[in-house]
């Protein structure tokens, strides 16, 4: 790996100062992804500063919901107590990605930030227009089984692979963030990440220097724990990026669905949701033709580049599959 | 004690960490060395800005084209010179295809090689080359190596008089072996001996092709490889890291470790080309096949000659009197490809015994009885007989075992929970190899016996197996013989691939106890001091490690060594083969092959194409089995293998020849969630026709059958037939 200084933060504050002062700088937290990507040359930060002791490893109750630390680990938050009672799909989807090692050693701020698994962006020899602006993109052409098809353009069809944050998007998740000049925002988590557009170098709407602090689950999301569902869809059994992941999650009173939340998982670069395709479950009496018609809905806009094609078709059946589990009626 | 369920003796070890493989030695002041590899698939190296990459903090030396040491080419090499691939590295600044060595870094840390590698930038002056394995027609050759070519009867006459026939074209993507430990070695010359410590299914043929290149005698060679972190054929073949590392250190007189990475296995030690299979079976109505053809296409390198022999066992499994087999291949501007896990076998196993199933569902009849319908009574192509065959009862026991009755003839007619069940079948064979080799055998005062031999353990069980064989035909127990493996130091043994390795070194090594016993004996019965001075030898036997003579009287055997006055007794025996020979042997009375059955159980989400795979089960004919418990383990490793086969593994190549998913997390090989029950039996017969034991191999038999089972399964879950490995939930939605 290319030579780079590093030092560890002992504050927020300290950390985001030490980010400004210097250039080609990145964070590091369980460096699960990110030094993968230096070891294999795609990544070349010039100063790491580990976060991974900052005071963000809590998982509490706050005001109006549930706060995961930005640095919790991926199994911290799979395992608690709350997590698991009030928000199950983000417990499940955790537990259905990567393996006990990385899980550990994984942090949720971490998860937020990790980028795509293209094969393409993951070796320095290919065009990417994400790893190097202006290269090209040697994957719409090419072998692109597991990238998007939803929201992509002809710069990048790079997926986001998160399970997690597929669970999260799906319950109105919100990311705190630090700012440089000592204020804190936040972003709805689903918006957390863009699209590639005309820019698919940049992943996320951080802006620079930014810390993520939390994630914070909504209290009314709670009432999606009682009839939801985190289907993941992959070749291999366990250890293996989804093709196609479903967060589903319903409020049904009097046999009818009161409220509803659906987010797909690696079909394009962002958790993704679709508003209008969620309100069609309003008022609605669950059934398979409903599934289906939100389904068709859902994958409208969607567009293959030939060894993904099928993720159209399975990403619908995905939808289906998992709103009868939800609403018991497989 | 040979068939007994010894656990393995290396486990200890293993499970502890303290087992060293190749690169964990200690050496002085090593330094490390990270090979540069080529970007372009033809063409030639132009500059190299070594100048400037060398002056970089911490590296050593940039050895190229340039300035590397020559040595002698391996292009007219004797075929025991096992090269994976001809054109040694660094001797000239050709480049045939992407990932081959145009520069080796050394460095005064792994770390700064790394670095240095990748500052190196090499210009090329580039021609036009084919990486395409995507197109394996066009400029194809055909070898004309024997059996390779195969003709029988009059196959176009059988198709034209036949009522039925199936044709359908099956395809393979090419693979990658994946063990855990990459080749990778550490060299150190002591003047002009040179020691290498690597990782290799073939110690003295990694001696032999050193010294072929060094122009030095194979003695000042040694080879040393205790531990190996799995081979599955792509460490057999010598390829370019050990000549490198070797080179290095001789240039810069110090130990030299080399370190490939996990994308230089997908270029730097071989694969599995990607096949495409042709095959016409005709026949009548009741399941009587009267012909088949089975062509076969794949690629090679352009200098190389290997390719995959796919048709090789469909001139032995069935009965046909009309067979045409005929293999072609491309040579294209890729690495070599080579042998893995059942090379031929794995890949043609799955074409021919997809299209049987295709033809029993044809003519709606149960699997096994149409391959009962046609079952060899004598091997089909040469009319010998079997040097022993229990494939009918294989089918019998498995059927049993697997609850074959079950089976819906009919496809998609079996549902449980919402999933589509499906049970398929598959036979399984691999051809019985055995080769010659020599030990030492020494035993001391305490009465143990060492056993020195060049042969090593690919993590297969053979520092245990090897032993228990050594006991058994000395009549001591295990834990009285010390076995010493892996070293060139020790007599020439043979390589580890083909299976061979168990009948072969147990073999000799039988051969040599025998031997090694009748003269102990003789010194015992010549001994004044001895119970059994002037007994006959016949009178007198071994067992438990006491010799015990017919009237009763009995000593434990290290007496008849401390009475010799020495501290040791010892004897070094060489046999070759009688019966069998490495390959296939003309002049042997017997064809000897192992065979077996595979089913599978598969479940398949109808929504999602999911496929889950409850149950495997694989019954063999493999003669004696040496260890129950290690050679299950074969057994189960081979399935596990063809499990990937049918339903995972893939190198994905770009148009000009680059792998794509040069990793583990998108190559994706079987893991523990993947395999549900497994269960594995075998007949247990022993076949002495064969080997000293009655064992044959077993190493690779387990993939045979395993993928066209599991292909057939998925068809009789669903009514769909995929041709195309492997097979992934997007074929059947």
């Amino acid at each position: 790996m290319n030579p780079f200084q590093y030092s560890k933060a002992k504050s927020a504050d300290a950390a985001i100062n030490g980010y400004m002062e210097h250039d080609n700088t990145a964070y590091l937290a369980g460096g699960t992804n990110l030094v993968d990507r230096i070891r294999r040359d795609v990544t070349h930060p010039d100063y790491l500063i580990d976060v991974s002791e900052l005071p963000f490893s809590k998982i509490e109750k706050i005001e109006g919901g549930l706060r995961l630390g930005a640095m919790a680990s991926n199994s911290d938050t799979a395992d608690d107590e709350n997590v698991k009672n009030d928000y199950p799909i983000v417990s499940e989807a955790i537990l259905l990605g990567a393996t006990d090692q990385l899980r550990n050693k994984a942090t949720n701020g971490g998860n937020l930030m990790q980028r795509t698994r293209c094969s393409y962006y993951m070796s320095p020899h290919f065009a990417c227009n994400k790893r190097e602006p202006g290269s090209g993109c040697d994957a719409i052409d090419g072998h692109n089984r597991i990238l998007s098809v939803l929201g992509t353009s002809e710069k990048c069809i790079a997926s986001y692979p998160s399970d997690m944050c597929t669970a999260l998007a799906a319950l109105d998740a919100v990311v705190q963030i630090q700012t440089p000049n000592g204020g804190k925002r936040s972003l709805p988590l689903v918006d957390f990440r863009r699209l590639p557009g005309d820019s698919p170098e940049i992943d996320t709407n951080l802006k620079e220097g930014e810390l993520i602090t939390s994630i914070d689950l909504p209290e009314s999301s709670k009432a999606f724990a009682k009839a939801s569902h985190y289907l993941k869809v992959r070749d291999r059994h366990s250890y293996a990026f989804a093709l196609v992941s479903v967060a589903a999650a319903l409020v049904m009173e009097n046999n009818m669905i009161k409220d509803a939340r659906m987010a797909l998982g690696s079909v394009a670069a962002k958790p993704w949701r679709d508003q209008e395709a969620e309100a069609m479950f309003i008022g609605k009496k669950p059934s398979r033709e409903l599934f289906e018609k939100i389904a068709e809905k859902t994958m409208e806009g969607a567009k293959g580049y030939g060894e993904n094609d099928f993720k159209i078709e399975l990403g619908k059946r995905a939808i289906v599959k998992a709103f009868m589990k939800v609403a018991g009626l497989s | 004690m040979i068939g007994s369920p010894k656990i393995r003796v290396d486990g200890p070890e293993k499970v502890s960490g303290t087992a060293k493989y190749a690169l964990e030695y200690k050496v002085d002041s090593p330094l490390y060395a990270v090979p540069v590899k080529s970007t372009i698939n033809r063409g030639s190296v132009a500059s190299i800005n070594v100048d400037e990459v060398e002056e970089l903090p911490g590296v050593v030396k940039v050895i190229h084209a340039g300035n590397a040491m020559k040595l002698k080419s391996f292009k007219n090499a004797p075929p025991y010179v096992l090269v994976g691939q001809k054109r040694a590295p660094l001797q000239d600044k050709q480049v045939d295809y992407i990932g081959q060595d145009v520069a080796l870094v050394l460095a005064e840390t792994l770390e700064d090689a790394i670095w240095a590698g990748r500052q190196l930038k090499v210009e090329y002056s580039q021609e036009q080359g084919d990486g395409n394995i995507y197109d394996l027609k066009g400029k194809t050759v055909k070898p004309e190596q024997g059996m390779l070519q195969f003709e029988m009867g009059a196959f176009a006459e059988a198709k034209n008089n036949s009522s039925t026939s199936v044709e359908a074209t099956y395809t393979i993507p090419s693979e990658h072996h994946n063990p855990m430990e990459i080749s990778n070695c550490i060299a150190l010359w002591d003047g002009d001996r040179l020691t290498v410590y690597d990782a290799t299914q073939g110690v003295n043929n990694y001696q032999a092709c050193t010294a072929w290149c060094f122009e030095t005698d194979p003695k000042n060679v040694r080879v040393i490889s205790k531990y190996i972190g799995g081979g599955f054929g792509c460490k057999g073949s010598y390829w370019s890291h050990t000549v490198l590392a070797a080179i290095a250190a001789k240039m810069l007189d110090r130990p030299v470790k080399i370190n490939l990475s996990r994308e230089d296995m997908f270029t730097s030690a071989g694969h599995r080309p990607r096949t495409l299979q042709n095959i016409t079976i005709t026949g009548d109505q009741d399941g009587k096949v009267t012909g088949i053809q089975h062509k076969t296409n794949s690629y090679t390198n352009i200098e190389q000659k290997y390719f995959e022999s796919c048709g090789n066992l469909t001139r032995v499994l069935y009965d046909i009197p009309n067979m045409s087999v005929s293999h072609e291949y491309k040579p294209l501007n890729l690495p070599s490809p080579v042998y893995m896990r059942a090379p031929g076998e794995a890949p043609g196993s799955f074409a021919l015994e997809s299209a049987m199933d295709e033809y029993a569902a044809k003519i709606k009849m149960d699997p096994i009885e149409f391959r009962l319908k046609n079952y060899a009574e004598v091997c089909p192509f040469d009319k010998k007989p079997w040097s022993l065959k229990k494939l009918r009862e294989c089918y019998a026991k498995g059927a049993e075992i697997f609850g074959w009755d079950q089976r819906k003839q009919e496809p998609k007619n079996n549902m449980r929970d919402g999933k589509l069940i499906g049970y398929g079948m598959a036979t399984s064979t691999y051809p019985a190899n055995r080769a010659g080799g020599a030990v030492r055998l020494v035993m001391d005062a305490k009465g143990i016996l060492t056993v020195q031999t060049a042969v090593q353990d690919i993590g297969t069980g053979t520092w245990t197996v090897m032993g228990q064989i050594a006991a058994d035909a000395m009549g001591i127990s295990s834990e009285m013989v010390n076995m010493e493996l892996g070293d060139t130091d020790f007599p020439q043994g043979f390589v580890s691939g083909g299976s061979n390795l168990t009948a072969t070194a147990g073999s000799y090594i039988i051969i040599a106890v025998k031997k090694f016993k009748e003269k102990l004996l003789q010194l015992s019965i010549a001994q004044e001091k001895s119970p059994h001075y002037q007994s006959s030898v016949e009178d007198l036997s071994i067992q438990e490690g006491m010799v015990e003579s017919i009237n009763g009287n009995k000593e434990k055997i290290g007496e008849i060594i401390k009475r010799s006055g020495k501290d040791t007794y010892d004897f070094t025996d060489k046999s070759q083969v009688g019966k069998g020979g490495f390959g296939y042997n003309k002049d042997a009375p017997y064809s000897s092959h192992s065979f077996g059955v595979i089913f599978a159980e598969v479940e398949i989400d109808p929504d999602l194409g999911v496929i889950t795979v409850p149950r495997l089960t694989g019954v063999f004919d493999v003669g004696k089995i040496m260890n129950s418990k290690t050679g299950k383990s074969q057994l189960y490793g081979g399935m596990v293998w063809g499990y990937g086969m049918a339903l995972l593994e893939k190198t994905d190549y770009n148009p000009e020849g680059r792998v794509v998913n040069a990793d583990l997390a998108e190559y994706h090989v079987p893991v523990n969630a993947d395999i549900r029950e497994l269960t594995v039996d075998y007949i247990d017969e022993p076949d002495y026709n064969f080997s000293e034991h009655g064992g044959r191999g077993i190493g690779e038999i387990g993939i045979v059958g395993t993928a066209a089972a599991i292909a057939n399964a998925v068809y009789n879950a669903t009514g769909k037939r995929v041709r195309d490995l492997p097979i992934t939930m997007d074929k059947l939605i």
